[in-house]
């Protein structure tokens, strides 16, 4: 006998909805025990109906949620209607992790003009650490990399970036180029809804960061605020500015902010800040279609991630030291902790 | 306790569920607000509780060892002091008259924490699956509706229609949840 995936999940079915006679069921068992291979199999599939039953429960449930606080907001009259929670997206991240490329021809053809565009940069520089300044030697094995920013949270080597670089490799490099700097990283957490990843740098070399200058601010961004970010869309660090041009994202993605800040390929993970120096985001997408239009995830879900994602959450920087400096030197503060990230 | 909120909770009927989500969102509110804190986390930390607690209820084994507005009101305070702690502002003083008298429900939240983060490919899958597929699955394997009656809900011709129609949908997905674990090149 040899059944085709489509029988096999079937029986698969069959037998772990419970909806076939108790011979079939001891036979199958029986069967089981003999053939590890097909063991395997079905584990995988209880894993997966599982993990099927949790997501769908818990989405219908957030969407549920929701509609009792909008309830509740009619009662009570509070301020503010418009402002859905994160699970309220629905139809929204569908465009969130994807990177056309990977999601078959099809897809791709649909979207390749007009869709949220992730902004991972493909690189051949090696994944090289070097810990006093140097040049890259461009000899060493020459591997197709992913790259794009990361920057940090915390003086001991924590840091963001977006989850799509990282895809599910375990460990990174954190390069600075300006200060001819690299670090070996490991990824600590990882949450695709929110398309990011928490690093922390597991290099020996590594003796800590300065004090971050920046803050993270939890509140939303407003409508027409301008932002400025800092990021790698090649092997200098670029800077790029604009405004906040819609508090949804692609779609009405209510995880993201819409900004009218050109971005390339390598930004993916850059900061975005506010004109004070206030971490507002990250940037992790640009529209394919629309020039200069942009995406950040908000800062919001940034707390969000780290409150979920590690058992004993950081703590996350809170005093903002750029508040009254003119821009070149907001920029010359921040960019020592900024880093390229090649995944 | 009442038991026939807790079984209206259960069995997910929308009526006692608003009713009960509403009859405790004050007391969680002004707890918030008194603690640094604005409405707007005060939604947001609720909301996450009031999940926490629907899906905990849903645990075969599942025993309420206190009031369900107790319950909430120690899951808030919970999720609200890790998110002090996150965002650096001081998280030693929620000071209210029964702290030592909560339940610690860490266990729970770390469980369901945990399970978040690890279905997490699969809830970006899911909303990439897009529809129907994304409400095929949900169908069949959170509502555990029969495939005659999927088929009926979707205009599919016959139950074997909708079964290779779910097969297809969960094909799909696994490609999505597998492509986004192992790639993220563009």
């Amino acid at each position: 006998m040899n059944p085709s995936n489509e029988e096999l999940n079937n029986l698969f079915e069959k037998i772990a909805s419970n909806d076939c006679s108790l011979a079939e069921r001891d036979f199958f068992f029986a069967e089981l025990e003999n053939d590890p291979i097909l063991k395997e199999a079905y584990q995988n599939h209880l894993h997966f109906r599982k993990g099927i039953e949790i997501v769908a429960r818990r989405s219908a449930m957030r969407k549920q949620i929701q509609g009792y606080h909008e309830g509740l907001s009619k009662v009570k009259k509070t301020s503010n209607p418009i402002s859905i929670s994160r699970w309220a997206v629905a139809a929204s991240i569908s465009a969130l992790v994807i990177v056309a490329s990977w999601l078959g021809y099809e897809w791709e053809q649909r979207n390749k003009m007009n869709g949220e565009q992730l902004l991972a940069r493909s690189t051949n520089a090696p994944r090289k650490i070097h810990h006093r300044p140097s040049t890259i030697n461009q000899n060493e094995e020459e591997e197709l990399l992913n790259s794009g920013t990361a920057f940090a949270i915390n003086s001991e080597g924590y840091f963001l970036t977006t989850s799509h670089i990282v895809g599910s490799k375990s460990d990174v490099v954190l390069e600075n180029p300006e200060e001819g700097i690299s670090y070996q990283a490991s990824v600590v957490a990882r949450d695709a809804r929110y398309d990011l990843v928490l690093l922390k740098i597991d290099d020996e070399q590594f003796k800590g960061l300065g004090k971050i200058p920046y803050a993270i601010k939890k509140e939303k961004a407003s409508l027409a605020q301008r932002v400025f970010t800092l990021g790698f869309p090649k092997e200098d660090v670029v800077f790029g500015e604009g405004s906040v041009s819609s508090l949804s994202g692609y779609n009405g993605d209510t995880l993201k902010y819409q900004l009218s800040v050109p971005v390339n390929p390598g930004q993916s993970g850059s900061p975005l800040f506010d004109e004070k120096g206030n971490l507002i985001g990250v940037i992790s997408a640009k529209n394919g279609g629309a020039d200069g239009e942009s995406y950040a995830v908000k800062s919001k879900y940034l707390i969000h991630f780290i409150q979920e994602g590690i058992e004993d959450p950081i703590q996350l920087p809170k005093v903002n030291a750029l508040q009254n400096l003119p821009i070149t030197k907001k920029i010359q503060k921040v960019s020592p902790y900024i880093f390229i990230v090649r995944a | 306790m009442s038991l026939t909120d807790l079984e209206g909770l259960k069995s997910g009927n929308r009526l006692i569920t608003g009713k009960i989500y509403a009859a405790h969102y004050p007391l969680v509110e002004r707890m918030i607000i008194s603690h640094q804190g604005d409405s707007d986390d005060a939604k947001d930390i609720y909301q996450e509780a009031f999940l926490i607690f629907l899906d905990h209820i849903q645990n075969p084994n599942f025993e309420l060892t206190s009031k369900i507005s107790t319950y909430l009101y120690a899951v808030a305070r919970n999720l609200w002091l890790k998110r002090l702690k996150v965002l650096g502002m001081n998280a030693f003083s929620i000071n209210d008259q029964f702290a030592d008298q909560l339940p610690d429900n860490s266990a729970t939240i770390d469980s369901f924490m945990e399970e978040e983060q690890r279905y997490s490919d699969l809830y970006a899958g899911m909303e990439q699956l897009g529809e129907p597929c994304k409400t095929v699955l949900a169908d069949f394997f959170f509502q555990k509706l029969s495939m005659e009656a999927i088929a009926q809900k979707h205009g599919y011709t016959n139950a074997d229609n909708a079964k290779t129609q779910k097969y297809k949908c969960l094909v799909r997905l696994k490609k999505l949840v597998l492509v986004g674990q192992k790639k993220r090149i563009g």
